[in-house]
């Protein structure tokens, strides 16, 4: 009796499996279009033009009948939401957008610095958008061309940035903003984020430098070699650094290239108002180049190339610091720093009004040149003939 | 009803872990409305009363050699309030089992089932539970320790995913003590009702072989519960800061969203966590439901087990498809209603019980067999 129970159960559980699968929201692959990249500019009716890049499967080639040129076709219609922009783009596709798959979003300068948070309030609400796609901000062009320009390294625009921001070694470029770490940084104290910039150049995409949101709108840019100064702000250490100098002996000019340059920083503040921060900074470096052939490098040489990096570094730290200070923004989490130590402190030095603006810095450079070359030592003495 | 008194100190580990983890993971740190920083201090707080709870569940199984706390208090509480008791503890079941479904509802229709409409979503939900309730208690606490270790695993992968991402920085967890003691404790109220589902465990304790360990199980599960709250709490704080992660529906999910993955198998990790916790959701409920009829049984042994399984399933189904999803303001009365479900009044009882019988005169343990 209890056998032919159970025999029905399971007859009955697998046609509920079955069952399961004629639901409302099952849609095969064929029906959706998987859209990797969002492009979002300002509309010339209404407020955004937002387009999709979709990859179109099978691919270039000629599988199959007629030959593809492109991987990826971009689609783009006005809306006066994100929402609504979408919709209209379904109208003139054949299947249904799918975001589950969106890699990058990038945002136009004009929307960066005028109706960002609609953008974001969409992004984050959405639950088919995960929350770790990239940010990019597109300038001098439209976010639409940005996503509609091939590159012959990587075909889709999208992959390439995924992949530009995954590549491990990201000798002196900029560091990518996932949605989520940007939400969670504009709620920080300074209320401020960064979002990479890219833009279109003769040669193709090009991403470099850093732009600087200050609750939501576009302030500001960081330019690339500030952008590596910015992590040391942020306390992060910084590795894979490219940095040249120029330096003067016996009256010629010699320039030195220095690779895998690397410092840790460490940070204080002293409770004076204004506030007092102390940065210091220990660093390491590989000559890679000389201008001039070194064959017996001195340690005197060496010497000036160690104190040239820090007088240099130190420069471009306090120029940094200067120019957000001069825009009134602060996204190194300095402000939050204060905050969490001492809260009365923080409430006393008000930090949006002139607290960070009147904040005083004292850095110091320490850095040692590890290796004159790689392969070859030149470090060494000849005695005699 | 006739009891097997079978199951090893793994399979309470296992039992109590099973009927605790599921829906607090899913939607802690912040539930209750009115949040503090540092959730996950309070959830390490909160636990200690628990712990006494459970030094007093063994203080019981000392007393009292046949386990059973039902029978115990039929033998000792006045009729009248044997069955209030019992009517409460069937309420609370009901009214818990409706939330963890209304939250699994939540859930699927955000993530994965975007416009099946809820009867749908939950219809085959109920139906397999009520299948693997009939199949009665051994059945249940199988599953249970085949899912138990998947379960750590899988948790304890995700929370030290989240500690070592790039992400996590200490500087979001400060400060630690961001309120007064007494708006800590206020707030902390709500969050023991995380751990209010140890409930079942005391109609689980009569299946127990005589002999096998019951303190040292049930402290380790909860010791483990306690870790992997706080732990994901802090992975989440760490990795989102306050004011975001706060926001999040779901931030275990978000949390996975934001692990790297370099396959594009794994390109939404997020989904197959949901896909996975789903399966959790059947434990936690068929649990409840079971610990139901049981009770109901025990109070009532003529009534006829499958229909009182297809009578709670019903009502628990009308229940969760007539509660409105977001109602973050009635949460308070919930969490309320379940700490005095799930701790004090098991716990004044347990006191009760055990002041009842001195130690060294057991009697009356004849009727179960061993």
């Amino acid at each position: 009796m209890i056998r032919i129970f159970r025999r029905r159960m399971i007859l009955f559980m697998s046609l509920l499996v079955l069952c399961s699968g004629c639901q409302t929201d099952l849609r095969e692959l064929d029906d959706r279009s998987l859209i990797l990249g969002l492009a979002i500019d300002k509309g010339d009716v209404e407020e955004y033009s937002v387009g999709v890049q979709i990859p179109i499967f099978g691919g270039a080639g000629s599988s199959g009948g007629a030959e593809l040129t492109r991987e990826f076709e971009v689609k783009s219609e006005e809306g006066d939401s994100i929402q609504d922009a979408l919709a209209n783009i379904e109208a003139i596709t054949p299947t249904v957008l799918f975001l589950g798959q969106l890699k990058v979003v990038t945002i136009s300068e004009e929307v960066a610095k005028e109706n960002l948070e609609p953008v974001l309030d969409q992004l984050s609400r959405d639950s088919a958008i995960a929350s770790r796609v990239l940010l990019l901000v597109i300038k001098e062009v439209d976010a639409e061309t940005f996503i509609n320009t091939e590159s012959p390294l990587v075909n889709l625009p999208s992959l390439y940035l995924d992949r530009f921001f995954d590549a491990d070694q990201k000798i002196g470029r900029s560091r990518d903003t996932k949605l989520f770490e940007y939400l969670r940084d504009s709620t920080t104290v300074s209320r401020a984020a960064t979002i990479p910039v890219g833009t279109l150049t003769e040669e193709g995409l090009m991403i470099e430098g850093m732009g600087v949101f200050k609750d939501h709108q576009l302030v500001g840019e960081l330019a690339k070699s500030e952008v590596s100064v910015s992590q040391l702000l942020k306390n992060e250490r910084l590795e894979f650094m490219n940095y040249s100098i120029t330096l003067e002996e016996e009256g010629e000019e010699i320039k030195v290239a220095l690779t895998r340059v690397e410092f840790t920083p460490k940070l204080s503040f002293q409770k004076t108002n204004p506030v007092q921060f102390e940065l210091e900074l220990r660093g390491s470096g590989d000559v890679v180049e000389l201008s001039r052939p070194m064959v017996e490098a001195e340690i005197g040489f060496i010497k000036k190339i160690e104190e040239k990096m820090e007088e240099e570094i130190k420069a471009e730290v306090e120029r940094t610091i200067t120019k957000m200070q001069e825009l009134n923004v602060e996204p190194w989490l300095l402000g939050q720093r204060i905050w969490v130590d001492d809260y009365e402190f923080y409430e006393e030095l008000g930090w949006h009004d002139s607290g960070w603006q009147n904040a005083e810095f004292n850095v110091s450079v320490d850095f040692t040149v590890q290796v004159t070359g790689q392969k070859e030592i030149f470090q060494k003495k000849k005695v005699g003939r | 009803m006739e009891i097997k008194r079978q199951f090893r100190a793994f399979d309470l580990f296992a039992f109590m872990f099973c009927t605790t983890v599921t829906l607090g993971v899913l939607f802690l740190p912040y539930v209750s409305g009115e949040e503090i920083r540092s959730s996950w201090l309070k959830l390490l707080v909160v636990s200690i009363p628990f712990f006494l709870m459970l030094w007093l569940i063994s203080l019981f199984t000392k007393r009292y050699p046949d386990y059973d706390f039902f029978k115990a208090l039929k033998d000792h509480l006045w009729g009248w309030l044997y069955f209030v008791v019992i009517f409460y503890f069937i309420i609370g079941t009901i009214l818990s089992a409706a939330r963890v479904t209304n939250g699994l509802s939540e859930i699927v229709q955000v993530h994965l089932l975007k416009v099946t409409p809820e009867w749908m979503v939950l219809l085959p939900f109920f139906i397999i539970a009520g299948v693997g309730v009939y199949y009665g208690i051994i059945a249940i606490t199988r599953f249970a320790v085949y899912f138990v270790v998947l379960e750590i695993l899988v948790l304890l992968s995700v929370i030290v995913m989240a500690f070592f991402q790039d992400y996590f920085k200490w500087i979001f967890v400060a400060p630690v003590f961001s309120t007064d003691v007494v708006t800590f404790l206020k707030s902390s109220v709500s969050d023991m009702a995380r751990y209010a589902a140890i409930v079942p465990t005391l109609a689980f304790l009569v299946y127990m072989r005589k002999g096998e360990a019951i303190l040292a199980p049930m402290n380790l599960s909860l010791i483990m519960i306690v870790i992997i709250y706080s732990g994901l709490s802090l992975g989440v704080l760490g990795t989102f800061g306050f004011d975001h992660a706060m926001q999040l529906l779901s931030p275990i999910t978000a949390l996975t969203q934001s692990i790297e993955t370099r396959t594009g198998l794994l390109e939404r990790l997020d989904l197959l966590f949901i896909g996975f916790w789903i399966v959790s959701f059947y434990k936690l409920f068929i649990v409840h439901t079971w610990f139901m009829v049981y009770i109901t049984k025990k109070a009532w042994p003529v009534v006829n087990q499958n229909l009182f399984i297809v009578i709670y399933l019903a009502v628990i189904y009308m229940l969760s498809l007539m509660t409105p999803e977001f109602i973050i303001d009635q949460w308070a009365f919930h969490n309320i209603n379940l700490i005095l479900y799930g701790f004090v009044m098991p716990t004044l009882l347990l006191i009760f019980l055990t002041l009842k019988k001195k130690r060294g005169t057991p009697k009356d343990d004849t009727n179960i067999s061993s």
